[in-house]
């Protein structure tokens, strides 16, 4: 598997992992692969999100892609089950999108190829 | 996102700039003119392998003027790769600068860099994406020295061996460094130290298998806190004040930097924004310039490269919270143990020691103590590996510790919550 491929799988698993230890057991991964790049969407049913936490959220998903640290630093992402790299994440992803409707948690996530 | 944008890119490079010009013209004034020349070449020529303290070398100014141009010189490098500031960039930049004060100079840095660079360019990837392993990567750099002028070879011979030593280095430390981060999972701060440790530790080896030899020693210049610890203090005090006016004459924000575990990446400045950031790091710095006066131990290059390299990991993982518990376990270390704890390695422990802070930040104060604790012992015993080629001896030993530590930790830690 080509090394884009690797770090967009790291990127779902460590937004799963998030998800997976907050929110309700109950998951939903959408990874689409297109020509311009990959867009990754995790829903979940999450209660106990409030607007603090999903504040929070942006602020570590939404940085923008920094290519100079994230090649280096990109083997870190989705490999802990214990303690998450979302600061990472945000800085391997061109853009993301983090809302809360009927107590669904979701999270859109786009890295450009 | 934080609100940053007080601080521009621009601003960001002039703040640098201003560091680096203000330890150029801190070594014009204590030069001593009638020696200049013969100094500087002596920082050149030297061998650089751990502990040769430039101070002690050549003198003060000599030392800071090294440190300047050397500084300048990597800025000049980020601003052409036209990198954006950030944690990481500050880190590799004052790490750079403090070991221009003990090992690394005007001519040994370029080979390294040199080396990853045209991995880069094989790779056909801008050179950007690999600028940061290049500046720590010199922590290398003692082995260009110790090959160009050994009398191992002709001149000439040496120096085309040293290129190629440095080119297959240069093309090493990529891949290895990205891929050994796993082996700690981000816990130790400075990871091209342990990388570049196992790489020096397989050179020497293959080195004194063909009858090298590398002889240790230790250049430790003392007597110079007053004047030293007066230009270390106000250096951070004004890094603080600076951050403080740009955060609007406010310290608000800045404690929301100690609820970082500091495990990598957390880039303070992507996170927080500058203007807090450069408050934390001028904190980080009276802390480490503070510790080593209290302990009684000398200012000097190696201590100052540890003090630099605190501050520079202010912007990207370290902060009071979660370097404190590394300087007690350290303290508690050097007090039982057979060293004194202003001796050179158990200070350098201390203050190196802190590439460690993200097992306190993450894992409590406990776990931090006796993470310091370990690595005062550990970092003793690995100079011998890599014949001191390695500048970043305690990222080495901060790899191992992280490694060893992390599956107990976890153990306990994941019993005490399955118990819940």
């Amino acid at each position: 598997m080509n090394t884009e491929r690797i770090k967009v799988l790291r990127i779902a698993n460590e937004i799963l992992n998030y998800m997976f230890l907050r929110c309700s057991h109950a998951l939903t991964l959408e990874l689409k692969e297109s020509t311009m790049g990959f867009e990754i969407t995790v829903r979940s049913a999450c209660s106990h999100i409030d607007s603090e936490n999903i504040t929070e959220l942006k602020k570590l998903l939404t940085p923008g892609r920094h290519e100079e640290i994230s090649d280096y630093y990109w083997n870190l992402a989705g490999t802990d089950n214990e303690e998450n790299e979302l600061n990472l994440i945000g800085l391997m992803i061109d853009s993301a999108e983090v809302k809360s409707e009927n107590n669904e948690l979701i999270i859109k996530l786009i890295r450009k190829k | 996102m934080a609100d940053d944008n007080y601080i521009d890119n621009e601003k960001r490079f002039f703040i640098l700039k201003t560091y680096a010009f203000s330890f150029f013209i801190f070594g014009l004034l204590f030069s001593n003119y009638e020696t200049f020349f013969d100094d500087i070449f002596r920082i050149i020529t030297e061998p650089d392998f751990l502990i040769v303290d430039y101070i002690k070398l050549s003198g003060i100014g000599a030392s800071f003027l090294n440190c300047g141009i050397v500084t300048m010189a990597a800025i000049m490098i980020l601003k052409k790769a036209k990198v954006e500031i950030t944690g990481v960039s500050i880190a590799s930049l004052w790490t750079l600068s403090g070991f221009s004060l003990f090992g690394k100079n005007i001519f040994n840095v370029w080979f390294v860099i040199i080396g990853v660079f045209i991995y880069s360019k094989v790779r056909k990837e801008p050179f950007r994406k690999y600028v940061y392993i290049a500046f720590f990567g010199t922590s290398l750099s003692p082995i260009i020295t110790q090959i160009i002028f050994s009398d191992a070879l002709p001149s000439f011979f040496n120096l085309i061996l040293a290129f190629i030593t440095s080119t297959f280095l240069g093309f090493l430390l990529p891949p290895l460094s990205s891929y050994f981060l796993s082996f700690h999972r981000g816990y130790n701060l400075y990871n091209v130290g342990f990388t570049a440790g196992i790489i020096a530790t397989f050179l020497v080896s293959i080195l004194r298998a063909y009858g090298y030899s590398f002889e240790p020693r230790i250049l430790w210049s003392s007597g110079n806190n007053i004047l030293l610890g007066i230009y270390l203090y106000v250096l951070f005090s004004a890094m603080i004040y600076m951050g403080y006016r740009y955060n609007k004459n406010s310290f608000s924000g800045v404690k929301k930097i100690f609820t970082y575990s500091g495990r990598l990446v957390t880039d303070f400045v992507l996170l927080e924004g500058m203007e807090k950031t450069l408050m934390n790091m001028g904190t980080v710095g009276l802390a480490a310039t503070s510790y080593v006066i209290l302990t009684g131990a000398a200012l000097n290059g190696p201590t100052i490269g540890g003090i630099f390299t605190m501050a520079g990991f202010g912007a990207f993982g370290k902060h009071l919270r979660n370097i404190l518990p590394i300087f007690l376990g350290v303290f508690l270390g050097s007090i039982t143990n057979m060293y004194d704890i202003h001796e050179p390695n158990m200070i350098l422990a201390a203050l190196f020691g802190t590439t460690l802070a993200p097992i306190a930040g993450e894992f409590g104060v406990f776990w931090g103590v006796a993470a310091g604790f370990l690595h005062s012992a550990l970092v003793t015993n690995l100079g011998y590996l890599h014949g001191g080629m390695n500048l970043y001896n305690n990222g080495f030993s901060g790899g191992l510790v992280a490694a060893f530590l992390l599956p107990i930790i976890q153990a306990f830690e994941r019993r005490g919550k399955d118990e819940h």
